[in-house]
């Protein structure tokens, strides 16, 4: 007998199973990319991924910039200098990804981002998240809220300790980057 | 007066959709019946572009009494129509001269800061590029206000902003957000319509500047060899031409040094070619190749050292007038630039 669509189970997408994996992980001590393996073991395979697509991109970034149109986001001023300035191609999907992650939001997709270079969530090479990386809240931290977490950090990431230099330049960016508001 | 008189016969002619002929046609019969009602007084209503052909500029007063004719002669109803004319104009007038201030200020000696050929605005330049005065807690709100985002990416050291000791200094996409924040932020309207125009035309202002101040170098060489070249293998001073019996080498030198006025140094007036020895010496001189040179040094050392650099006395009174000569000339063309 077919099961009826109200007791078919819905499988989560991967930006779900990211995010259980993290909460596991946390609670219990697990190691993340441990258990995303034995997830995708599971799956049969890697998870798809759930980017946005070319469209849902620019309505995002037309949104944020105050345009009521695509065609009038292409006229805007603030636009055009910014995109003019990091000598962006409009015509491929990566320029639009990244002007919608410092334009608008983190996407989904990129939340709960699990991996060498991840760190509480934070793919700290594609994406710059200082607050979530430090775990902090920007209208509550002081610099040395900043610095504390930093020091936190860097317990594990500095070379001496065994982490990455690169890891631990962009770190040190992140906290150069936030005390700047401060001083 | 005639400054009031901006206003060109064709111009006028296609903002009201009348020929050309037409036009002059209700200015003859304005100058012919002296009708209080009807009138165009010079200086006021128009200005004469040329007297002899009787061809007229006109004030926007002056063009506003020739639409007021037209729609009350053919029945057209022109004034919804001239009023939208006559405000884009001054929009675009008012873009043009805002333009001009924007690279005024781009351009200023010392607004820019050049860090890994990256340009960083100075926030006093910034503040008046944003028309904040001496705004700067505002600047500086916007800005704390694009580091503390939760939605958008906070704002990165090196990418959108440096810092020159307490001084933040903003790149063009560093502009850009705070611009944009201020566009959300500020309370007046006519504030954030001028972000908004800041940043359209910084672009094209910085860019230029970036990329003049990549390709100089190249512009100063070729500025150079085309000088030696002009120069036909002669000293411009001492008159010596290199020669088989003569193997001087030369120098494209500049009249007003680079350091100091680094606008000139590709300016064709501000180079002379001259003995590589005679270069030499006046460089050390005037206290070493670190120091300035302007055309007032030049001269001094000629007058200084006459007696040497010109041993021959008939010819080399000749080659010091056409040195003396050149040198006017940089005065005349130069200078004023320096």
């Amino acid at each position: 007998m077919a099961k009826s669509k109200s007791t078919r189970i819905k499988r989560p997408n991967f930006n779900a199973v990211r995010g259980r994996v993290r909460e596991l992980a946390s609670a219990h001590g697990y190691d993340e990319q441990v258990l995303l393996s034995l997830a995708e073991f599971v799956n049969g395979g890697a998870f798809k991924q759930a980017e946005l697509s070319l469209p849902e991109l620019k309505a995002g970034v037309t949104q944020a910039l105050g345009c009521k149109s695509y065609d009038e986001l292409k006229k805007n001023a603030t636009f055009k200098l910014y995109v003019a300035d990091a000598k962006l191609k409009l015509n491929n999907k990566a320029a639009w990804q990244q002007i919608y992650r410092e334009w608008v939001e983190l996407p989904e997709s990129e939340r709960d981002a699990i991996g060498e270079d991840c760190i509480n969530g934070i793919d700290i090479f594609r994406n710059f998240r200082p607050w979530e990386v430090f775990q902090l809240d920007p209208n509550k931290a002081t610099a040395d809220d900043i610095k504390g977490s930093f020091r936190q950090l860097s317990l594990q990431h500095h070379p001496d300790q065994g982490g990455d230099g690169k890891v631990f330049n962009r770190l040190k960016l992140m906290r150069d980057s936030l005390l700047a508001a401060y001083s | 007066m005639t400054e009031k008189c901006t206003i060109r016969d064709n111009e006028l002619s296609q903002a009201l959709e009348v020929s050309l002929q037409r036009i002059y046609d209700i200015c003859d019969f304005f100058d012919q019946v002296h009708d209080d009602k009807w009138e165009l007084t010079e200086g006021e209503h128009f200005s004469w572009a040329n007297q002899s052909l009787k061809q007229r500029r006109f004030s926007p007063e002056g063009a506003y009494e020739i639409c007021k004719y037209i729609n009350e002669n053919e029945g057209r109803q022109l004034f919804r129509r001239f009023r939208r004319w006559l405000s884009g104009r001054d929009e675009k007038l008012k873009q043009l001269l805002v333009e001009k201030k924007f690279i005024e200020v781009v351009k200023s000696k010392d607004a820019l800061i050049f860090v890994n050929d990256h340009a960083y605005m100075r926030p006093r330049y910034t503040r008046q590029l944003l028309g904040l005065g001496n705004r700067q807690d505002v600047l500086n709100k916007a800005f704390q206000g694009e580091i503390r985002a939760t939605e958008a990416e906070p704002l990165q050291l090196e990418k959108h902003f440096i810092k020159d000791g307490d001084a933040i200094c903003l790149s063009g996409m560093g502009i850009a957000r705070v611009s944009a924040n201020l566009g959300t932020t500020l309370t007046n309207h006519h504030r954030r319509a001028w972000c908004e125009l800041v940043s359209q035309r910084v672009t094209t202002a910085l860019q230029d500047v970036v990329e003049d101040r990549k390709n100089r170098p190249i512009l100063i060489e070729q500025a150079k060899e085309k000088a030696k070249r002009a120069a036909k293998q002669t000293c411009q001073i001492t008159g010596e031409k290199r020669g088989p019996a003569n193997p001087i080498n030369l120098a494209a030198h500049h009249v007003y040094d680079c350091q100091n006025y680094p606008h000139l140094a590709d300016h064709p007036y501000n180079l002379i070619v001259i003995k590589e020895s005679v270069h030499k010496d006046f460089h050390q001189w005037l206290g070493g190749n670190g120091r300035g040179c302007t055309v007032d040094d030049l001269e001094r050392y000629i007058d200084t050292f006459s007696a040497s650099l010109f041993p021959d006395s008939s010819i080399g009174r000749r080659h010091m007038g056409n040195a003396l000569k050149r040198i006017e000339r940089v005065r005349q063309m130069v200078r004023p630039l320096a």
